[in-house]
């Protein structure tokens, strides 16, 4: 488990309701409508702290007849906090699970739901937003413009500045043949 | 008469904010700081009706026109928390679902009393 996987679980179980769903389905798989009937809390509220819980690892689901059953990660929990502890954060690791971070932050405020709300102003931000979208192109395959338009289009309506900004960022290049991806450097 | 509605309504806002206060200390006391968010809300909600309400009664001046005001005001309002609610619902994002459902059952328990009040004997 590394250190942004161990926080966001630690900041996740500091909540009395959270750990009630916890200390219930380590009893046993349990739907939404149970666990709320058990705790004294409304379904949709219980749907909200199962959100979390499973966005933290700490549990799972799976579908069962008509219902969604929720279940303990207990592979998580096993896992012994001294061991957690005792890992190795060089400054590099650190380093990349703050830029790791970021980017997160960046890709959430301006994504909602896979389509770009507006094109950041800030160069750095814009670069992480296109470093994501371009990944809808393979390498080793040349695109028409058509192509590359209707690909972006996806992602926001104006898709000719992203194209533009995708080639002055050496994300994509371009000639007579049409578009592709540029590969990183190594 | 409209001053007289206004002040039931105002003292009932009054009371619902200091209400969410009181069950969010509450909550927060008890450790479940997500819940005593919803209550965050729903007193920003209350508060947002209130503001609209002093809004309303001041620049229309007579109970129909500010009625009208208040009602389109608590249609507009929220019809933007209905598509973010929606919204959630199609992706599957319960967080983001129950936030906004904490502001539409606050905003129509708000709708609810204001009719009450509003329509009801003088």
């Amino acid at each position: 488990m590394t250190e942004t996987e161990a926080i966001r679980l630690f900041k996740c179980l500091s909540d009395k309701s959270r750990l009630q769903i916890l200390k219930s389905l380590a009893q046993e798989d349990m739907y939404v409508e149970r666990l709320a009937e058990r705790l004294g809390l409304t379904p949709p509220t219980v749907s909200f702290h199962l959100k979390k819980l499973a966005d933290a690892g700490a549990v799972t689901s799976y579908k069962s007849q008509y219902y969604r059953m929720y279940a303990l990660n207990r592979a998580v929990f096993e896992t012994r906090i001294l061991d957690i502890l005792g890992e190795e954060s060089d400054e590099a690791q650190i380093q990349a699970q703050r830029d790791a971070e970021y980017r997160r932050k960046v890709l959430d405020a301006f994504l909602e739901y896979g389509k770009l709300k507006s094109i950041p102003a800030q160069r750095k931000k814009e670069r992480i937003l296109l470093e994501e979208i371009v990944k809808v192109f393979d390498y080793d395959r040349i695109y028409s413009e058509r192509e590359v338009n209707l690909r972006i289009a996806d992602f926001y309506d104006d898709f000719c500045t992203l194209r533009r900004d995708m080639i002055s960022e050496k994300l994509m290049d371009r000639d007579t043949r049409g578009y592709w991806r540029v590969k990183p450097a190594p | 008469m409209m001053e007289a509605k206004l002040t039931v309504l105002d003292r009932w806002f009054e009371e619902q904010i200091a209400l969410c206060g009181q069950r969010r200390q509450a909550l927060l006391a008890d450790d479940r700081a997500d819940e005593a968010t919803f209550e965050k809300i729903r007193a920003n909600v209350y508060d947002i009706f209130r503001t609209v309400l002093s809004v309303a009664a001041r620049t229309c001046g007579e109970k129909d026109a500010a009625g009208r005001f208040f009602r389109q005001r608590m249609e507009s309002i929220p019809s933007g928390w209905a598509a973010s609610c929606e919204k959630a619902r199609q992706h599957d994002d319960a967080v983001r679902l129950r936030l906004e459902q904490v502001k539409l059952d606050t905003a129509a328990e708000i709708r609810r009393q204001f009719e009450e009040v509003w329509e009801g004997a003088e």
